[in-house]
């Protein structure tokens, strides 16, 4: 599932930009409810099938739990993802996966939740978090702490830049990635 | 000790060792099969095989509170897939495991699938798939789609288990739907019992707020529990009131527990004959059975009411040519049952007519024993005379009951099994929604194609698909499932071979439309090896998935029943039956109504049970004819018993709105009791005495049977409501037809020569 990191558009928002490079405890802990919803986003996915990343464009939009996306170009799609499942709809038919039993996706998921709501706790209970930079462009590198979860998922990568989060790239190896740059609308 | 004291311990003694034996080897059960009766169509008989083991029968639909703890719910998900008791739960639609596809499907995709080998429809494909990225990202997806970019494995899988929607929650969306599909049957009590208590100990062990089950086998239990708990009560309580009786019509006792000898001894008997013919006995067969035995408490009590002025001895010999001839056609009647047909109601037949004949023959020769009195005759009183009869008395009502019955019209009988069970409405409307949320298949409605040999019935199959697919289009149902798709027929599988690309042309194809794609080159090797490896295959037959986790599906998707091949295919979200009914005609198939075929099934039955009580009305005429010498009293006892049995009918036709099986059944307990009745009241008493005697037993059978069916017919149990209104309104009729269809002349005539 490529669609978790989106969840961090529910962007943190600086309380203070002091020039120091801030800890990643700091990021986390800055992160707080969102006041824009809507975003751009261009999407790159990497696979090894693929000779070259291949792009689409489209917005996305969080209310709650639920997150929208509809792909404009280069094909229409629409995808909602709810806690338990994700539905795709293309060309009038949809298609649903549950994330039940997918231990992996779910436990991305609480991450990725913990991360919006700036539960530092619970995120730094399952992830290494380093960040890199300064406020006014900060990395932040999550790696599972788990042996199994990393052999799904190396690692997340969140971009931001003063109180945005500018770009998520998930990363299950080298050679298999999805990264997502925001705009707003 | 007295000899009576002993004779009536040993009696009981060996009734309590027969009861004994009979509890130690009597194989109850519950298996619907016993009171179907042959199917005679297509729709019947995979109805009748269907029972107890459709697809979605099997499902427990548990609404758990939507609020529940995630990892409480999973625990309790888990604990339950765990035990043996349950073949699988679902919380939620079940996930793809892209990893885990069965190997067959895999192997055989390009056997069971049609492909457009083509250029463009490869490059359509391909593109498709760059769009599935975030289905297939994972490593398993990649694989996958490594080796099949048509998703033909998948596409198989899909069309014997489909795809839903998540999670499923209530319309309210306070709860959530849970599916547990038990390992026992949906009428097996025992199993489907253990597995509700599986399900409850678990919820509350894992904290899970359980709201309900649902489901066929959790109403089959509920079913089960209240009519046992209505009518454990009621029979006691009716017992009770017999008990009261006696004891006031007897002033005493003694009789009432002398009474439930012959009665206790005919129940014995019955079962003993039951356990000796068949392996396992229908539970129905002995609530029906005890139901029919009814009468035999009426023998004792002849012979206690002449005892009062005779002494027990004398009057069984008294009683006993009246009891005798009544008892006699009663066997013969209940007997008539056994040729039924039916396995249920041949053990029906048996159970009563031996019970019966045991009680009559233990009234006449060990009753009087217990009784006592001198064998001699008594000094009588004056003769009371010959009764006179009314004709008319029976004549009038039996026209009018005639009338009224034909009056009801079709109306008159009620095919409908489903209101004849006490699961409330509301809780069905619980289960049809449940089943919707969930997908689950129609219960009602299945496709059903049919073949000479497997090979018909496949490639008739794969022409259905199609028309369902356009109805599934136009809206006329939301899906459909043929775990057949699992095979396909040779013709077909030898067109797809021959259709394959060979690997030089397909991997110059693939290499071109790469081109324009973002795929790397060397993408789709995988799928290249498999083509070809596919090249060298032969098609595949039934035994294709003998030992494979796809075994059970298989066979049930394609079957041989009754010389033809048949490949069912369940419905979802059916909205326009009428509409598929027809274009499936077309297409050699059928759309089968499950509900129909119950409905005409039950109808075949009624009129073979119809059949046999007109069949048994006119032998136990014949056999009056030969022991009633008086020709005139023939005509009166039969006309009576005609007319009480048609005044049961309409009258409880006119009670209950319709009529059923059950119905039916109580109206030979009617005749019965109404054949004793009629016999009895037209005896040609000896004296005033002896006459006023029979009608003390008259009245004390009528007033006990009125207390005792009076009480089941006040249930809320449709079932022991339909028996007992019926019997009640019949003793009515047995009783005012004897009583004033019959009279003596008021200043007493000549006694007759000889006693009969």
């Amino acid at each position: 599932m490529t669609i978790w990191p989106l969840l961090l558009l529910l962007s943190p928002v600086m309380s203070a930009t002091d020039g120091t490079p801030p800890s990643a405890r700091a990021v986390l802990e800055a992160l707080s409810a969102p006041d824009g919803n809507r975003l751009v986003f261009e999407e790159r996915k990497m696979n090894r099938l693929l000779d070259s990343p291949q792009v689409s464009t489209g917005v996305v939009s969080v209310d709650g739990d639920r997150l929208e996306k509809q792909v404009t170009d280069p094909y229409q799609e629409h995808l909602v993802a709810s806690r338990d499942a994700v539905t795709v709809t293309r060309e009038g038919k949809s298609r649903t996966a549950s994330l039940r039993r997918r231990p992996e996706a779910r436990a991305t998921f609480d991450a990725l939740r913990a991360l919006i709501e700036g539960d530092a706790q619970a995120l730094l209970a399952r992830f290494e978090a380093r960040a890199e930079g300064g406020w006014d462009q900060w990395t932040l590198v999550l790696t599972p702490k788990s042996k199994t979860f990393r052999r799904k998922l190396e690692q997340l990568v969140v971009r931001g830049a003063g109180s945005r989060v500018t770009a998520v790239k998930t990363q299950r190896s080298v050679n298999d990635w999805e990264e997502m740059t925001f705009h707003a609308p | 000790m007295s000899r009576p004291a002993v004779l009536s311990l040993v009696w009981v003694a060996t009734l309590l060792l027969g009861a004994a034996w009979i509890a130690a080897r009597l194989q109850l059960s519950v298996d619907l099969a016993y009171f179907l009766p042959q199917p005679s169509t297509l729709a019947g008989e995979i109805l009748v095989d269907r029972l107890g083991q459709g697809p979605g029968s099997r499902f427990l639909f548990l609404t758990v509170d939507a609020g529940t703890d995630e990892d409480d719910l999973a625990t309790f998900v888990e604990r339950l897939r765990e035990d043996p008791r349950f073949v699988d739960v679902l919380d939620g639609q079940p996930d793809l495991e892209l990893g885990d596809l069965p190997d067959a499907l895999v192997a055989d995709r390009y056997l069971l699938n049609d492909i457009d080998w083509g250029s463009s429809a490869l490059r359509q494909t391909l593109t498709e798939r760059l769009r599935d990225l975030d289905f297939l990202g994972d490593e398993a997806g990649l694989t996958l789609l490594a080796r099949d970019p048509h998703l033909a494995s998948l596409r198989t899988l899909e069309a014997v288990a489909p795809l839903g929607d998540g999670t499923w929650t209530t319309d309210d969306g306070s709860g959530r739907y849970l599916v547990a599909e038990s390992a026992a049957a949906p009428f097996d009590m025992e199993g489907q019992t253990a597995a509700l208590q599986a399900i409850r100990d678990a919820a509350a062990a894992d904290a899970v707020d359980l709201r309900s089950i649902g489901g066929t086998g959790a109403y089959g239990v509920d079913l089960g529990n209240t009519i046992r708990r209505e009518a454990q009560w009621r029979s006691a309580l009716a017992g009770l009131l017999v008990f009261v009786v006696l004891v006031v019509a007897y002033r005493g006792l003694r009789a009432p527990l002398v009474a439930i000898l012959p009665l206790a001894t005919g129940a014995v008997a019955g079962l003993l004959a039951l356990t000796l013919a068949f392996p396992a006995v229908h539970g129905i067969t002995l609530a029906f059975g005890f139901t029919l035995l009814g009468v035999a408490v009426d023998f004792p009590v002849h012979a206690l009411s002449h005892a009062r002025s005779v002494g027990g001895r004398r009057a069984a010999v008294d009683i006993w040519p009246t009891l005798r001839a009544g008892a006699f056609s009663t066997v013969l009647a209940y007997a008539a049952f056994i040729v039924s047909g039916s396995r249920g109601l041949m053990q029906l037949g048996l159970f009563s007519a031996v019970g019966l004949a045991a009680a009559a023959l233990t009234t006449r020769w060990l009753l009087p024993r217990l009784l006592g009195g001198p064998e001699d005759r008594f000094q009588r009183g004056e003769p009371s005379g010959p009764p006179r009869y009314r004709n008319l008395v029976w004549l009038l009502p039996a026209l009018l009951a005639v009338a009224t019955l034909i009056a009801r019209g079709p109306a008159l009988w009620n095919n409908d099994l489903s209101t004849l069970t006490p699961v409330e409405p509301q809780r069905l409307a619980e289960d049809e929604q449940a089943r919707q949320s969930v997908g689950a298949p129609e219960l009602r409605y299945l496709a059903v194609v049919t073949g000479a040999d497997p090979d018909q019935a496949l490639a008739r199959a794969e022409e259905v698909d199609r028309i369902l697919a356009m109805g599934v289009d136009r809206g006329d149902l939301s899906g459909f499932r043929r775990a057949s798709r699992l095979l396909s027929s040779r013709a077909r599988q030898a067109r797809r071979l021959s259709a394959l690309p060979d690997p030089a042309t397909l991997r110059a194809r693939l290499g071109v439309v790469l081109e324009d794609l973002p795929f790397r080159e060397d993408a789709f090797d995988a799928f290249l090896t498999d083509v070809a490896a596919t090249a060298q295959r032969r098609p595949v037959g039934l035994d294709r998935y003998r030992g494979t986790r796809l075994a059970d599906l298989a066979s049930a998707g394609l079957y041989s029943l009754g010389g033809r091949w048949v490949a069912p295919i369940t419905l979802q979200g059916l909205s326009n039956p009428e509409a598929l009914a027809q274009t499936l005609e077309d297409a050699d198939a059928a759309l089968i109504d499950l509900k129909g075929a119950s409905e005409s099934l039950v109808a075949t039955y009624r009129t073979r049970v119809t059949a046999i009580l007109a069949g048994a009305f006119a032998l136990i005429a014949v056999v009056l004819a030969w022991r009633l010498a008086d020709g005139r009293r023939w005509l009166w006892v039969t006309g009576t018993l005609l007319a009480s049995i048609l005044i049961t009918l309409a009258g409880s036709a006119l009670a209950l709105s319709s009529l059923s099986l059950f119905n039916l059944i109580a109206a030979v307990l009617v005749a019965g009791l109404g054949l004793d009745y009629a016999l009895f009241a037209s005896r040609d008493e000896a004296d005033r005495q002896a006459a006023g005697d029979t009608r003390h037993a008259i009245a004390v059978c009528a007033v006990s049977t009125l207390c005792a069916f009076g009480i089941l017919a006040a249930s809320s149990l449709p079932i022991l409501r339909n028996i007992g209104l019926t019997v009640t309104i019949g003793v009515f009729a047995n009783v005012a037809l004897s009583w004033w269809g019959a009279t003596r002349p008021s200043t007493p005539g000549p006694a007759p020569d000889g006693r009969r």
